[in-house]
């Protein structure tokens, strides 16, 4: 019989994913699972649980071949039956076991598949301590669920499996969440399939064909021809519609391969793969989707306790599809779509008496789909608006300046995320009359509330809401909806939250609560007027018409120098982001000493360094005073989720020059990076710099060469005039370029990035000409 | 794992239809990517891989 393992069939090679059958059985009996229902019943003989000394047997061998190979990364999945049947501690052992000798050679990531009726907090809580991704299984609404996916007495599934997922998009259990698993039955209508996953809100979803071969093909409703590939067009033109708000694997596969990239599934595509099964008992087998071929298809006679994953890889139906197009049968091999579908899942080829060497039983639907989805995407791109040119945008940031009409857009984009951002602190804790209030001033006056939402810690304090269960400080909404009702003059009445005695309007100013309590709070702003009344029903009452501040009212501080403004802000407690304890409020000769430095130091910008003045002007708004440093060292930050503002201890006007250029770089590059990716945000790679003695990740090497060819242009241009530069300048442009040299020999960055990194290494090397 | 880069996504598509948006309608899955990057840090690198991941349930 072809394709049975045993034979040898040549050398070893790598295989790095590895699916760990930690639990042979299941709590839900669902009618299409190739686990328990389909040919292979090799189920029955294996122990119900893979024990701690199999899975330590297991790691160890996919260690030993992770060192042998050097591979840079291995996956392991948890995987079942059900896996959560093990319950959280069982769980917890046997993941500690698996981490141990794997992590000691190299980068794991494990996953693990799940029907997610177990899900619980204790489960969240282990899995999230060893950084396990999960998918869950769903096939769609209620009644598609329902068809297959039911436990043994006929119950439906579907209230345990939705739970597990809003417990999974849970701010603390967000990052877990991988995707859902949801297989294909064409009598479920494909868009209430759509809409019940996307409801979920899954990062990514993976669509799979219910398994057939051609001993039993797929259920085909009536005399239609293509039900399958009609299914997934369906969804497939919809979520093109919605601008493609999650992954799907399946179409992105597509649209990578036509145009000669990989397809990322084993279901289409040419891809190798590279993967095994261990079993409960520590057998080694092939990819699951085999057992729907024969009994004992996935079967290889090897085990973890004995053989080696070199001795696995060299059996041929592994090594087989290893070679993707080669070894298509002559259908395959001549079709027009072959190297799009690549004869669809290797299971799904079985015919007996001819093992694997036919084309898919889902042929007709594979080659419909592929040239479908073709035509579809293509139209898709080319009716897409043209994004604002990021060529010119990478242009620009990379000559380290950037003009106002670039960083003016840079932060507009932010103003965009901060919406998104707000929108999402509702969805996560519910309405909030702040959030009403503000909707109804941005009905009347969108300008009003674009300046208030474009105060930099607007963002940084829904990045906090999104990260806390907590939602008393959703209150915070009170106060930007007050001030976008002073700027649009119209009547405004809701609650705040007085926090730690402050109430913050931003970009209008600050009331101080008479002692640091915290409280809700009532708030009215009408006709250039504004009361808080607060704990006691107690009133504060401010006429905005009158300048200055008083103990209770602080106007917010603008400091305006030759057309360049920014404010001073030292009141709203979603500042305290920079990593540095804020000042306090400040008193009037601090606040006049904040004004002469600023005012100094723009000056001196605007003389020596007039290539930073554009985008100062365009995108800082905000300084943030820090308590002064107790050794009088400097001390200044820039925060990511802060756009527009910079944090600094006082300090002089030539110094405070420096800080604005070295920090604002920062802040324009943060911006640009929240956009587009330059690097490989899973790339290990560490690079030295001059500017610290420790190897840094690639994005703070980004980061700190951006700051430090600034630095570097400062000191050049005070090449003659200050004594210091003669020393400095070098220094800083020998650091400079090394780390440009180490970022571009690290192959961590993206296209984009070596794009951004050549250009900054142009700008530099032109300083000597 | 053949994790080949296949494609690169920005945030700058699902920005506009934000920006565009008034606060009450912005979508939330359009909304979630936003968060996905910002909070969650996630990568706009669309990398393809062979997953284990279907291959079973
Ligand atoms: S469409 Fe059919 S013939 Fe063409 S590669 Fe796929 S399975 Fe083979
Ligand atoms: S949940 Fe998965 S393993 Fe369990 S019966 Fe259903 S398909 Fe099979």
């Amino acid at each position: 019989m072809p394709g049975r393992a045993g034979g040898e069939s040549g050398g070893p090679h790598p295989l790095s994913q590895f699916v760990l059958k930690v639990h042979s059985r299941c709590d839900l009996s669902c009618d299409h699972c190739y686990v328990y229902e389909h040919a292979d019943q090799s189920w029955r003989s294996k122990p119900k649980v893979m024990s701690p000394e199999v899975a330590g047997a297991a790691a160890r061998r996919i260690a030993e071949h992770a060192e042998t190979w050097s591979l840079p990364r291995v996956r392991v999945v948890l995987h079942g039956g059900e896996p959560l049947l093990l319950g959280p501690a069982r769980l917890d052992e046997l993941i500690t076991r698996v981490r141990a000798p794997i992590e000691a050679v190299t980068r794991l990531s494990l996953m693990m598949q799940t029907n997610g009726v177990r899900f619980s907090t204790e489960v969240g809580d282990v899995l999230k301590r060893h950084g396990v991704r999960v998918g869950v299984s769903l096939d769609g609404d209620r009644p598609a669920n329902d068809r297959h996916r039911r436990f043994a007495n006929g119950a439906s599934s579907f209230d345990q499996v939705r739970a597990a997922l809003a417990l999974l998009r849970r701010p603390e259990y967000r990052e877990l969440y991988a995707g859902i698993l949801c297989t294909i039955d064409v009598r479920n209508p494909p868009e209430q399939v759509y809409e019940a996953l996307l409801a979920e809100r899954p990062p990514r979803i993976d669509f799979l064909l219910p398994h057939a071969t051609w001993d039993e093909p797929p259920y085909r409703p009536g005399d239609r021809h293509t039900p399958y590939a009609d299914w997934l067009s369906v969804i497939h033109r919809r979520w093109l519609a919605d601008d493609r708000p999650m992954r799907i694997r399946l179409f992105e596969g597509l649209h990578s391969t036509a145009r000669g990239g990989p397809s990322g599934s084993e279901q289409l595509g040419a891809d190798a793969v590279d993967l095994a099964v261990i079993e409960s008992d520590g057998s080694y087998e092939q990819a699951d989707s085999m057992k729907t071929a024969y009994d004992g298809a996935p079967a290889t006679g090897l085990s973890v306790l004995t053989h080696t994953v070199d001795d696995l890889s060299r059996l041929q139906p592994i090594a087989v599809r290893q070679n993707g197009i080669r070894n298509l049968c002559d259908v395959c091999r001549s079709c027009p779509v072959a190297t799009q579908c690549a004869g669809g899942l290797y299971a799904h080829r079985y015919r007996t008496g001819h093992g694997f060497a036919n084309p898919s039983v889902y042929c007709p639907d594979l080659r419909v789909l592929v040239e479908r989805t073709n035509e579809e995407s293509s139209m898709y791109d080319a009716g897409k608006p043209q994004e604002t040119g990021t060529a010119e945008v990478i242009a620009q940031l990379a000559s380290g300046f950037g003009d106002e009409a670039t960083i003016g857009w840079l932060a507009e984009q932010q103003r965009s995320v901060t919406r998104a951002l707000l929108s999402a602190t509702i969805d996560q804790h519910g309405g909030t009359a702040g959030w009403e209030v503000l909707a109804e001033v941005e009905a009347e006056d969108p300008e009003a509330v674009s300046r208030v939402l474009a105060h930099p810690y607007v963002r940084a304090w829904a990045v906090g809401m999104l990260r806390t269960e907590d939602p008393s400080g959703m209150p915070y909404l009170g106060g930007l909806a007050a001030a976008a009702g002073v700027h649009a003059d119209v009547r405004v009445e809701t609650e705040v939250r007085i926090d730690r005695g402050v109430v913050t309007l931003p970009t209008i100013g600050t009331l101080y609560w008479p002692g640091e309590v915290t409280a809700g709070a009532r708030i009215t702003v009408d006709r250039g007027k504004l009361w808080l009344t607060g704990p006691d029903d107690r009133t504060i009452t401010v006429d905005l018409a009158q300048p200055g501040g008083s103990a209770t009212w602080q106007p917010a501080r603008r400091i305006t120098v030759d057309g360049w403004s920014v404010r001073i802000e030292d009141g709203d407690p979603a500042r305290d982001c920079h990593g540095w304890t804020p000042a306090g409020r400040l008193d009037d000769v601090a606040a006049a000493r904040w004004r002469d430095a600023l005012a100094g130091a723009w000056r001196l910008i605007v003389a020596d360094l007039p290539g930073y003045a554009p985008a100062l002007r365009a995108g800082l708004q905000v300084i943030m005073p820090l308590e002064a440093d107790p050794a009088g060292r400097q001390r200044a930050a820039t925060a990511m989720d802060a756009f527009g503002s910079m944090a600094a201890a006082p300090v002089g006007p030539a110094e405070l020059a420096v800080l604005l250029v070295h920090e604002f770089q920062h802040a324009k590059l943060g911006a640009l990076l929240d956009l587009y990716d330059l690097h490989d945000r899973n790339s290990d790679v560490r690079i030295m710099v001059g500017w610290k003695p420790e190897p840094r990740p690639v994005e703070a090497a980004l980061q700190g060469v951006y700051a430090h060819a600034a630095v570097t242009d400062v000191w050049r241009t005070r090449l003659g005039s200050d004594p210091r530069a003669a020393e400095l300048y070098p220094m800083y442009r020998r650091w400079t370029t090394d780390a440009i040299t180490a970022l571009r020999s690290s192959g961590a960055l993206t296209p984009l990035g070596a794009d951004f990194v050549d250009r900054m290494a142009a700008a530099v090397a032109a300083w000597d000409a | 794992m053949n994790t080949e880069v296949a494609t690169m996504d920005t945030l700058v598509g699902p920005l506009a239809t934000i920006k565009n948006a008034p606060l009450r309608e912005i979508k939330a899955e359009d909304a979630d990517r936003v968060v996905r990057r910002i909070v969650d840090k996630e990568s706009l690198l669309r990398r393809l891989d062979v997953a284990a991941f279907q291959s079973a349930h």
